[in-house]
């Protein structure tokens, strides 16, 4: 769509509101007319150039051919409106084409038809001055913020079918496009995958724009660049990509970009499904795109340099490049006391890991090495299992696939019932396997254990993943003992170390290391500590805040801590 | 894909890298032959070999400065001319690769006494060798990062393993007699060298360091860090078992088997023993690997490492079941680590002193 009006001219019409003389306002009216044609031309040659047929009919000044045509397009689409009516009355024939659901039918008929129908004044057009009459309408006419010339069939049918309203007058070669849409949304609500206990409440939601508002109302500057494209040959799906221009490194959006520009599908319908796309190792089971429903995660993303893309329909934003680190990171990490933050990331780590060894290694030991237990530990463990029919194996493969249907089975389960559900059915399923002689105490409290430190990992991509992993942990473990129970470990630390996010590697901060700290991971430092970006995803910008910024420049001052 | 050239490894992480490869076997250290050979003075000779470790490793390291970003398959055809170059790489790489096949048979022997008795040998060897393929299937930086994040974790738990020995040590049995002729110290000497093999695979990792000025530094103090442990883990074993070591195969092992944990946690400290000994095995054999298929894929001059591993993999296996008893397979070990003085030290030795000549003559390398 070719904008209407430039800065200039506005800030040209600004100044002489009383309008140029009538020989500027020809020369303006068919500059316009030309500029248009170039617009078509350059389209039309940009087509034929990648080898193309022409891209689209243009729209000629015959109303009722124009709209032949749109109804030939948009056959069988019930949902389109097609109203006849006369400018001013009395005026040129014209006529409104519009989807039923999607326009906000207020805005239609207050802004468009009733100026069209009874406030312009048109008399019997020149053909081709589509852009004049437009510049007009938009100058001192219609209110619709948005409005533009089309002057191609296809382009005129899509926006058609995005929402917009779009008006075609009998002599004007193209169509008046005012931009009407009314996509259906909920409303901003607490997001449901990343609850905080401190923090702001608001999430994302399946509209882009209402998405990249939440994160603007955050950033309003303009370094915070909003790039948007469409992918999806059928769906047409609007994508936003977010980066704050100055510290996210240009190679890497760059990258992203034609990433994402390389995709021909026909259908996009989420975020998930774009993420496979732009993935460095898409068929690694471990998540190289970050998700989140958080707009100050976001936030806080696109100031490390991170490179953020919307998606419309989906209330995931994805961030990359992304490090395992981001992943088992929660933003309240930065919002808590740095020391009770950093107790809470070392229960994370723990439970991380307790998820992903605790069935495998308790296997390992009990099948394969009881001499690494304690006596009267093993002892206590063997008395459990006398009655027991099954090996330790079986028993825990058989408690951890009890565990993944339940879990399946309360996410299916509708509304407020499934969580209650799937605790009631893990309870009233373990007291019984255990009283019935099946399952030793002890495997159920492995499996209720690991199942528990699932749900700690922040990351709801790694934390889905850890359970298959889990289970090749299991089953190595099953088949090796503590050979393969550490042999499984080391495999997937060879493969996690050699993954990467838009070229940063997996495990950038531990190895490569960029400081001591970063060996560290666990550690959260204070705010007025944390004076540089990291350095691995090659911000522009290193530092991000004043060596004396609050308490450190207080510090510095005072010489000294302060004074209880 | 990737917008940024991909970064080597840094110093810190060289030194590391150097670290995790020589850990496996300082952590199973076999001193029976040097005690029967220099008595007390075993350990002292273990930090002589410490010491040798470490200039190769700075040796190699030269040549990895000297030479940016190649391998010894590239710069050994620069120093000693093109077929004698190329036939030096071509052995190097069937090294690595023999290397791997011996140190993955005596693992699985280990596993197979120490831990799963009723396991076949060749099961265990053919899991090994699929890791060690599929570590090579990664970027050659994901092996070498992948060692880099063990590396404490292998010192320090080894060493704290070794460390628990010490509620046994008697300094009677490690006071040093110095009586010896220099015949058994040498030979001693360079079976302390044998005991710690693997920094030949710097060859082929050389390539990638991010700082080759400082690649001489890291690696030497990697070697030397290593070094020293390995002479302390001798000093404690031999002042724990004392004359009696001679008659254990895996003397470390057993002097770790004597200590107890305060508070009974775990009543037998060997089976963390042996999981960190694994672990430092995993790194050994993955990196031989990869050194091997690495070598093997730029001799061949075949841009994908994939189609040269599965091949390199199946030969491991098959020589790493050549050996028809535990007995066999440690002559064989025995002849590989002995080799490994030659690849590790006196080969580098020589690729740094005639490149020095021949620069020194004029002649472009």
């Amino acid at each position: 769509m070719a904008r209407v009006m430039s800065a200039s001219e506005r800030q040209r019409r600004h100044e002489h509101p009383e309008g140029p003389p009538e020989q500027a306002r020809e020369l303006y009216t068919r500059a316009h007319h030309i500029r248009a044609d170039i617009d078509a031309l350059l389209a039309s040659l940009s087509a034929l150039e990648q080898g193309g047929p022409l891209p689209d009919t243009l729209l000629g000044p015959e109303l009722d051919t124009n709209l032949d045509l749109i109804r030939q397009a948009t056959d069988h689409c019930d949902d389109v409106i097609i109203r006849n009516f006369r400018i001013g009355g009395d005026g040129p024939r014209a006529a409104l084409v519009l989807l039923e659901t999607l326009p906000d039918k207020n805005l239609v008929a207050d802004a468009i038809m009733t100026t069209l129908m009874h406030l312009l004044r048109l008399g019997r057009p020149e053909d081709g001055y589509m852009d004049a009459i437009a510049a007009g309408l938009e100058l001192s006419v219609v209110t619709v913020p948005q409005f533009a010339a089309e002057h191609f069939l296809g382009g005129a049918v899509k926006d058609v079918m995005t929402g917009e309203a779009v008006v075609l007058v009998d002599g004007l070669s193209g169509a008046l496009v005012f931009d009407t849409k009314k996509w259906p949304s909920r409303a901003v609500e607490e997001p449901l995958s990343e609850s905080i206990t401190r923090g702001p409440r608001d999430g994302f939601v399946e509209q882009v724009l209402t998405n990249i508002g939440l994160v603007r109302q955050r950033m309003p500057v303009p370094d915070l660049k909003v790039r948007i494209m469409h992918i999806g040959r059928r769906s047409q799906t609007t994508v936003a990509i977010l980066y704050f221009q100055g510290i996210a490194d240009p190679d890497t959006v760059g990258e992203v970009q034609r990433r994402l520009s390389m995709i021909d599908t026909d259908i996009t319908p989420s975020g998930g499904y774009i993420e496979q796309f732009i993935e460095d190792r898409p068929s690694s089971p471990f998540p190289q795109v970050q998700i989140t429903e958080r707009p100050d995660n976001a936030m806080m993303a696109l100031a490390q340099g991170r490179i953020v893309i919307m998606v419309n329909g989906s209330p995931f934003a994805l961030m990359v490049p992304t490090t395992i680190h981001d992943l088992l990171t929660s933003p309240e990490d930065y919002y808590h006391r740095p020391l009770f933050a950093t107790y809470v990331r070392i229960v994370r780590s723990f439970a991380w890991l307790l998820a992903v060894a605790a069935p495998g290694l308790f296997i390992a030991l009990t099948s394969y090495h009881p001499q690494a237990i304690p006596p009267d530990l093993l002892i206590t463990l063997e008395s459990a299992r006398v009655n027991i029919p099954f090996p330790p194996f079986v028993e825990v493969a058989l408690m951890m696939l009890a565990m993944e249907i339940i879990r399946e089975g309360a996410v299916r389960i509708p509304g407020q019932i499934g969580p209650t559900i799937g605790i009631v059915g893990a309870l009233v399923m373990g007291q019984a396997a255990v009283q019935a002689g099946i399952l030793a105490p002890l495997a159920v409290i492995v499996v209720a254990v690991a199942t528990l430190a699932n749900y700690a990992i922040v990351n709801i991509e790694l934390s889905s993943i850890m359970r298959p992993i889990q289970w090749g942990v299991l089953i190595a473990s099953g088949v090796l003992g503590l050979l393969g129970f550490v042999l499984s470990g080391l495999v997937v630390l060879t493969h996690v170390t050699g993954l990467t996010s838009a070229g940063v590697p997996y495990l950038a901060g531990l190895v490569p290391a960029v400081s001591w700290r970063s060996r560290i991971p666990v550690l959260v430092l204070p705010a007025w500590q944390r004076k540089e970006r990291i350095r691995i995803r090659g911000p522009q910008e290193l530092v991000k805040q004043a060596a004396d910024s609050g308490y450190a420049e207080y510090r510095r001052s005072h010489g000294d801590r302060p004074k209880a | 894909m990737s917008p940024r050239r991909e970064q080597g490894l840094g110093p810190g992480e060289l030194t590391w890298f150097v670290i995790s490869v020589l850990a496996a076997g300082g952590l199973l250290l076999y001193l029976p032959d040097a005690y029967r050979l220099a008595g007390r003075d075993a350990w002292l000779l273990m930090a002589g070999a410490g010491l040798i470790i470490t200039i190769g490793g700075a040796l190699i390291g030269v040549l990895a400065a000297t030479f940016p970003g190649q391998t010894v398959v590239r710069y050994a055809q620069a120093i000693l001319g093109r077929p004698l170059g190329w036939l030096l790489a071509v052995a190097l790489a069937v090294y690595c690769l023999v290397a791997t096949a011996i140190t993955v048979r005596i693992t699985a022997e280990v596993v197979n006494s120490a831990l799963l008795a009723r396991t076949p040998t060749w099961v265990i060897v053919l899991v090994l060798v699929a890791t060690s393929w599929y570590a090579a299937q990664q970027p050659i930086l994901a092996v070498a990062r992948t060692n880099v994040m063990l590396a404490p974790a292998l010192l320090f738990l080894g060493l704290g393993a070794v460390l628990t020995a010490l509620e046994n040590f008697n300094p009677l049995h490690v006071q040093p007699v110095l009586t010896n002729h220099l015949g058994p110290i040498l030979q001693a000497m360079a079976m302390g060298i044998a005991q710690v093999p693997g920094i030949e695979v710097l060859y082929f990792f050389m390539a990638h360091v991010a700082q080759p000025g400082k690649a001489a530094r890291s690696a030497a103090l990697g070697a030397a860090i290593m070094g020293a442990a390995v002479a302390v883990s001798a000093l404690i074993t031999v002042g724990v078992l004392g004359a009696s070591t001679p008659h254990y195969s895996f003397p470390i092992l057993d002097a770790v088997k004597a200590a107890h944990l305060p508070g009974g946690i775990v009543e037998r400290l060997e089976t963390l023993f042996l999981v960190t000994w694994i672990v430092a095995t995993y790194t050994r054999y993955c990196t031989l690997f990869t050194a091997a298929v690495s070598g093997f894929t730029e001799l061949v001059g075949i841009p994908e490492r994939r189609l040269v591993s599965l091949p390199l993999a199946a030969v491991a296996v098959l020589l790493a079941l050549i050996p028809s008893s535990q007995q066999a397979a440690r002559g064989w070990a025995a002849i590989v680590t002995r080799a490994s003085v030659v690849t590790g030290f006196w080969l580098a030795l020589l690729l740094v002193l005639v490149a020095r000549w021949r620069t020194a003559g004029g002649i472009k390398t």
